[in-house]
């Protein structure tokens, strides 16, 4: 009698303390707080959420949600114009923090490099050093995004930097969006280097898209892509010359069905109202 | 090795046999006809899901292939040219004959197949799936339709597919496997498991 | 990109037999104890099996022809088109090439070279091309349309797989989130999308892809939060996001967006 007793009570005690457990997280004013301002981030509504954010912080900075608010006012700052310095500091202050949210972390190093670079085309070039740094990053996907960013750096020797990465993407790893961003990331930066990578892999011998577009007699477009680009370098043709070719009866598949079926042979498409000449051919090397 | 030998028997036979269709001769053309016709069936019937079309691509693929023997390379597999040939004028004639057919696909748009609409009183029942898995597999973009076609009805391996798109192997896979991405969310209602 | 449950594609290459001996091991036994991935698995199988009965029906509807028939059938009219050709007047066109002049304009307006080189044969490396040029040369212009193109794919990708998952969330009564529902499975899924959208993040400030980007970040903003919520979702946590979701109108939205960047497609 007095056991089942007993367990009734424990049972209960639980029950309670679970209840109470729910009940507290939930109703924490600093919880309350975090999740409006997530409401009105969803909303798009930067400026409100911003300031319950830095109510949250002030009252309760040292609370276990001042970590995620951290998170979500860098958020916020990043979406303002004209704040991205205090976006990149409340990032930075948020990684200091140690927050073990996998996936808050990702983005928050993700959200500054993207900030670090446009801080360094607007002037800043000591922004970069939060990009470079990150080459080194433990966690390989960040690694790789900071190499693909910093490739587009006008500054070409930071800008090469980031080839050593980009060759590593590109040689191990299998997702194709992967490795044609990286391929198209080593175009920009050092062409070479993917000539010499795609020269030792092809035993066929490198196979190059050439695209030569002139208009009333000088050259517009002029432009050999490695083929396994070949189908994103078609569709990177402007709009008015993918309008010209898709009224004389050419759309991507065509295109290639030709090449395919006279190996090596020249697509010529003319239109002479306009006076302009699109080539396409296959170069073999 | 024994494997190689077949393949250079098979390399041999083809060179012979386009060198006597090149000539002229009858039975060069018949044997590659025969050799292939229903290969090309298969990838028509599943590409077009429908039979008349498909004899069509059949009869155009070989009259194509006697008239452009010439630019059969020796030393490369057969199977794959008389099956680009045949890709290519599935392509042609999808362009041509299904332009129109874009209304009449518009008033099944995906938005009508959506897991919003009813699916039917057993959605887990084998034919309204594979009845609507020919409608979906209609709605992939090219590339993708024919590497599912050319996968499971044709039972073509990855290796023949690249050689006959003339794709990466890598290419192959991803364009697969975002094939089948594709359709699992078209039919997802319909691949629930009966409660 | 990590993670505990094996990728779809993985799954797909496992049931399709190509993945090796040691991937299968992991998988298998991955399967035994994930009633979610087990879903999955079953799901896909129906797939490809429907599949497999559609090749059947092709097999049966091949017993239909008669394959000889329609052998000598187009034996015979390849024959005839031979000989029509060659009694023809010697200054037209070669046969081979009889196609070329069909009424299509395209064909007329497009000046195709290929007859004439494709009777020269092998075309040589080069010969449109004397003065020597490094092999890989684009302008910054056009390389930035190509990663734009690549986005434009991604985010497709990106909205489709939301579209999915949210499709899923919207469908599971509330009562049922603290139960075995793919809580695990989902999460990790809404946490590998965050992870895949930046790659499409530095893209979606182009003007082509404006009506993307709100989308795509309000998807964003709700994976996050479901990607931190592994185990510790409660009741009203469950309604209050299902809520945002059906209000915003998302699923809606996301499907418009398709369309839009489905129609830029060449």
């Amino acid at each position: 009698m007095r056991y089942k007793h007993i367990r009734v009570v424990l049972v209960g005690a639980l029950l309670l303390a679970g209840l109470a457990l729910q009940a507290w997280s939930q109703d924490r004013p600093e919880d309350k707080l975090l999740r409006e301002a997530k409401l009105q981030i969803f909303d798009g509504k930067w400026a409100p959420a911003l300031d319950n954010l830095n109510k949250l912080l002030r009252q309760y900075g040292e609370s276990p949600a001042a970590a995620q608010a951290l998170f979500y006012k860098a958020e916020c700052l990043s979406k303002m114009s004209g704040r991205e310095n205090e976006a990149l500091q409340a990032y930075r202050d948020y990684l200091k923090n140690g927050d073990r949210n996998k996936s808050l972390v990702e983005k928050a190093e993700v959200s500054l490099i993207d900030i670090a670079l446009s801080l360094s085309t607007k002037g800043d070039p000591s922004a970069l050093r939060e990009v470079e740094d990150r080459l080194q990053s433990p966690d390989k996907d960040i690694q790789y995004y900071a190499a693909l960013q910093l490739s587009k750096c006008r500054d070409r020797s930071k800008a090469a930097k980031s080839v050593p990465i980009l060759l590593r993407i590109i040689r191990s790893e299998k997702d194709t969006d992967l490795t044609d961003l990286a391929k198209i990331a080593l175009m920009r930066v050092d062409p070479k280097a993917l000539e010499n990578l795609d020269r030792r892999s092809e035993d066929r011998g490198a196979r190059v898209l050439r695209i030569q577009i002139m208009e009333r007699g000088s050259s517009r477009l002029d432009i050999s892509i490695p083929m396994a680009l070949a189908d994103l370098a078609l569709a990177a043709i402007s709009d008015r010359d993918r309008d010209m070719m898709r009224a004389k009866g050419y759309d991507l598949d065509k295109i290639f069905s030709d090449l395919e079926k006279y190996r090596g042979s020249l697509i010529e498409i003319k239109d002479p109202d306009s006076n302009t000449a699109i080539k396409i051919w296959i170069d073999f090397k | 090795m024994e494997e190689r030998e077949t393949k250079d028997a098979a390399i041999r036979e083809a060179a012979l046999l386009i060198r006597g269709l090149r000539q002229g001769d009858r039975e060069s053309f018949l044997t590659i006809i025969r050799l292939y016709q229903k290969k090309v069936f298969q990838m028509a019937c599943g590409f077009f899901g429908n039979r008349e079309d498909a004899l069509d691509i059949v009869q155009e693929t070989f009259l194509r292939v006697h008239e452009k023997a010439d630019l059969f390379r020796e030393g490369h597999s057969l199977q794959a040219w008389v099956l680009q040939v045949a890709k290519n004028i599935c392509i042609d004639y999808y362009r041509k004959n299904y332009r129109k057919r874009k209304e009449l696909e518009s008033s099944l748009s995906l938005d009508e197949l959506n897991p919003a609409a009813e699916p039917g009183p057993n959605p887990g029942e084998a034919s309204d799936l594979k009845r609507i898995l020919g409608l979906c597999v209609n709605k992939l973009a090219k590339r993708q339709r024919l590497i599912f076609v050319m996968r499971h009805y044709q039972e073509l391996r990855n290796e023949e597919i690249a050689q006959i798109l003339d794709i990466s192997l890598g290419t192959v896979k991803s364009l697969h496997f975002k094939a089948v991405r594709n359709l699992r969310s078209m039919l997802a209602p319909y691949l629930e498991a009966r409660p | 990109m990590t993670t505990r449950h094996p990728y779809q594609q993985r799954l797909v290459e496992y049931l399709s037999g190509e993945i090796d001996a040691g991937e299968r091991e992991v998988l298998m036994t991955h399967l035994k104890d994930c009633p979610s991935c087990q879903a999955e698995e079953a799901r896909l199988k129906k797939l490809l099996d429907a599949a497999s009965d559609q090749k059947h029906d092709v097999d049966r509807v091949m017993d239909t022809v008669d394959w000889e028939k329609l052998a000598l059938r187009i034996a015979d009219a390849a024959e005839g088109r031979a000989q029509a050709a060659l009694r023809a007047r010697p200054e037209k066109r070669r046969p081979v090439f009889a196609w070329l002049f069909r009424p299509a304009m395209a064909y007329l307006l497009a000046g195709l070279f290929i007859g004439g080189l494709a009777m020269f044969g092998v075309f040589k490396a080069g010969w449109l091309n004397p003065s020597a040029r490094p092999a890989y040369v684009a302008s910054v212009d056009f390389l930035d349309k190509a990663e734009l193109e690549l986005a434009r794919r991604e985010t497709l990708n990106y909205l489709e797989r939301s579209q999915y998952l949210l499709l899923d969330f919207a469908q599971t009564p509330p009562d049922k989130a603290g139960a075995v529902w793919h809580k695990e499975f989902s999460s990790q899924q809404a946490a590998d999308l965050v992870s895949s959208k930046r790659f499409i993040n530095p893209q979606l400030d182009k003007i082509p892809m404006a009506k993307a980007r709100e989308i795509c970040d309000q998807i964003e903003v709700l994976f996050l939060e479901l990607s931190q919520m592994s185990g510790r979702l409660s009741e009203t946590q469950w309604k209050d996001i299902q809520d945002r979701v059906e209000q915003s109108q998302l699923l809606l939205k996301i499907n418009l967006v398709k369309k839009e960047l489905q129609g830029r497609e060449i």
